[in-house]
């Protein structure tokens, strides 16, 4: 089953093209808490095996798709003049591969510059007018491609200056995709611009699949397309990773600090190597920007490495890390550890070393662990982090960029913890203040995202898109509730959130998450003390808690109990039900200070 | 290499596309004895094979095949 992740990892080999269907098979029968995607793949050209391979793709990133497929060159029509099959299929995603083939009308060298500019915006009105009917009809995610270069150049290196030419022409119109995308948040380009480039424009495209078949791509360049879509759709599902877990000697510098001293390292601008080692550096502290954490795991003494990193040449700094583990124990017990205290789960770390027997141990005690073989040759890191698509990002919201701040902040809160004998004492040192309310547009993005990708805190493990916590928010018949938590060291933003419907006097209890960030903070207790609030405000005598059990949240599985409901039910799969009167509900929380939203 | 030593290396190919262990295709075999063959199937046979043997078919022979045995002698003349 191992060797199933070496199917996905670029270049991709022909026999992923081949075994798709022992492929797939393999991928189902994990056992994965599998998200359902509902995803509507509208084609400009042939699109067969682009479904059947992002099929894989998606099910080796845990997520389980159903998928409509427009007939051939059907993209524009399908959404322009509604498609009944489309529209009752009601897509999470819609794809749209389109590539240099659909656009129908490019310049001559006859044509005048206001000429040209009518074709240009001809074609742009064709798409945007489809994207905008989208949203209005779907207010779904849409993914779309902006255009390869073409294939053959009338003028030579003309073509990219002269507005008639197609290399000029296309340029210009991806531009204008790129700037609808920075205005519409649920737009989304994959870009198969560079991806062609990088790939080689000579072999992306081959005039024999497009001739039998009607593919705008040949069939061995599918998989690099197919994953570039995948990695944006994980992306969306809060599928990214989250951090890294660094080695050190030859990795970040070459050289080993406690043989060879740290005066000796290669690292630095002087020499070719420490050249190399830098780049590398570069490029990982580049991510903190993403809110990347970075992290060490290296079997050193402490000083050795605390020496080595203070070597005036290197790019990455002490304070650039979030934890350093130097020992000697096994490092997939650190990175356990790291993962532990950091609160986040060990498979959201991308576990960087140039040791084969080190990556191969944390493969083996680290169910699902990600661990990218990084070559033999330095020279090679940088490329085999950067294809995997391990930090795509579709939406930076405000929450993404302070992360990394805050798991610093973390970090000096567990060194607190330890002066503490009293919890409580703790708790209240925390200064902890919290802003509870009914969902609001500032927080679409980030309560989406939140539902997406809480496991362990979340009772019902239900999955919502923007659209859908959008057309909650405004629906009366729900209460909405999210909660930000912020205390002395700093704000961890929206961290909790509850969704409940209203029948009669009664209101059942749809999601309740809570980000395992701030678990024991009593974050919960205000929660369901506004709760109650929103509900007696409302008439409401009564509430009903669900339960359903997955791999990943049995931590939440007397929670209802703890918060004083009483278990009204339970069937032989393990799901329960539990109930609230709210008469005599007494405040649960003591601890953190209730402020009122801000808008 | 003769007909039946391509056919045998072929195998493999069908096998993997049409995810049956048990397949064995012969000179007589068209896509209407195989469950699935269909257009799709028929081009992931031709890239297999071309990757298999690093040669391009012309769009005139992959239109012409019409069972295996045509598929095992346009490969021959391919690898001379």
């Amino acid at each position: 089953m191992d060797n199933l992740n070496n199917y996905f990892v670029p270049s991709f080999s022909d026999q992923l093209l081949l075994k798709r269907k022992k492929i797939k098979r393999q991928l189902l029968e994990r056992q994965v808490d599998w998200l359902d995607v509902k995803i509507a793949i509208l084609g400009g050209s042939t699109t067969h095996d682009i479904k059947d391979v992002l099929e894989l793709f998606l099910l080796y990133h845990g997520i389980r798709a159903v998928f409509y497929e427009s007939e051939y060159n059907q993209y524009w029509q399908d959404v322009m003049f509604d498609n009944k099959e489309l529209s009752s299929f009601k897509p999470d995603i819609i794809y749209i591969h389109t590539s240099n083939r659909n656009i129908m009308d490019y310049p001559v060298l006859s044509d005048s510059r206001e000429a040209v500019d009518k074709r240009l915006h001809t074609i742009y009105k064709h798409f945007s007018d489809m994207w905008e009917k989208i949203e209005k009809k779907y207010g779904c995610i849409v993914i779309q491609n902006n255009f390869e270069y073409p294939y053959w150049r009338l003028q030579g290196n003309r073509e990219a200056t002269d507005y008639h030419g197609t290399v000029n022409f296309i340029t210009r119109l991806n531009l204008l995709f790129a700037e609808y995308a920075q205005e519409h948040e649920n737009f989304l380009i994959n870009d198969i611009n560079y991806l062609s480039a990088k790939y080689g424009l000579e072999k992306w495209f081959d005039l024999f699949y497009w001739c039998m078949y009607k593919y705008c791509l040949s069939m061995q360049a599918i998989p690099t397309l197919v994953h570039s879509v995948a990695c944006i759709i994980k992306s969306l599902y809060g599928k990214n990773k989250k951090a890294f877990a660094l080695d050190l000697d030859n990795t970040l510098w070459g050289g080993i600090v406690g043989d060879d001293g740290p005066e000796n390292l290669k690292i630095g601008r002087e020499t070719p190597t420490g050249e190399i080692y830098t780049e590398f550096q570069e490029y990982l502290k580049a991510h903190r920007q993403l809110g990347i954490i970075l992290n060490i795991i290296s079997k050193n003494e402490n000083e050795s490495v605390l020496a080595g990193l203070n070597h005036p040449d290197m790019t990455l700094r002490p304070d650039d890390f979030v934890m350093i583990k130097a020992n000697w124990e096994p490092k997939s017990e650190n990175l356990l550890d790291v993962a532990h205290t950091l609160s986040l789960t060990p498979d959201s770390f991308v576990f960087v070393d140039d040791n084969p027997a080190e990556r191969e141990i944390i493969r083996q005690q680290i169910k699902n662990a990600t661990v990218p073989d990084m070559g033999d040759n330095p020279k090679g890191f940088i490329g085999a982090l950067d294809k995997m698509g391990y930090f795509e990002v579709t939406a930076v919201s405000a929450d993404d960029a302070s992360r990394e701040k805050m798991y610093h902040e973390n970090a000096v809160r567990a060194k607190e913890e330890l002066r503490f004998s009293d919890y409580n004492e703790y708790l209240l040192s925390l200064k902890m203040k919290a802003e509870i309310g009914a969902f609001i547009p500032t927080y679409y993005s980030r309560i989406a995202q939140l539902s997406n990708k809480s496991n362990q805190f979340n009772l019902t493990t239900r999955r919502y898109t923007q659209a859908e916590i959008e057309a909650i928010a405004t629906d009366d018949s729900y209460i909405t509730l999210y909660g930000k938590l912020s205390d002395k060291f700093g704000d961890n933003g929206v961290v909790s959130v509850v969704i409940g419907h209203r029948s009669g006097e009664t209101v059942d209890i749809d999601l309740w998450i809570m980000s395992c960030r701030v678990l024991k903070r009593d974050m919960e207790c205000a929660m369901a003390d506004k709760l109650v609030e929103e509900c007696r405000r409302r008439g409401i005598k009564k509430i009903i808690g669900h339960f359903y059990p997955t791999a990943k949240n049995s931590m939440v599985k007397e929670f209802y109990g703890m918060q004083g409901f009483d278990k009204i039910g339970e069937d032989e799969t393990g799901n329960s039900k539990w109930e609230l009167a709210l008469e005599g509900y007494e405040l649960r929380n003591h601890v953190i200070e209730l402020s009122s939203p801000s808008l | 290499m003769n007909e039946m030593d391509i056919l045998e290396k072929i195998q493999p190919i069908f096998r993997a596309i049409f995810d049956d262990e048990d397949l064995a295709v012969t000179v007589q075999t068209t896509a209407a004895d195989v469950e699935d063959w269909d257009s799709f199937a028929q081009m992931q046979i031709v890239m297999g094979i071309e990757a298999m043997f690093g040669i391009g078919f012309s769009t005139d022979e992959v239109t012409e095949f019409g069972n295996v045995g045509d598929v095992v002698r346009t490969i021959k003349k391919h690898i001379g």
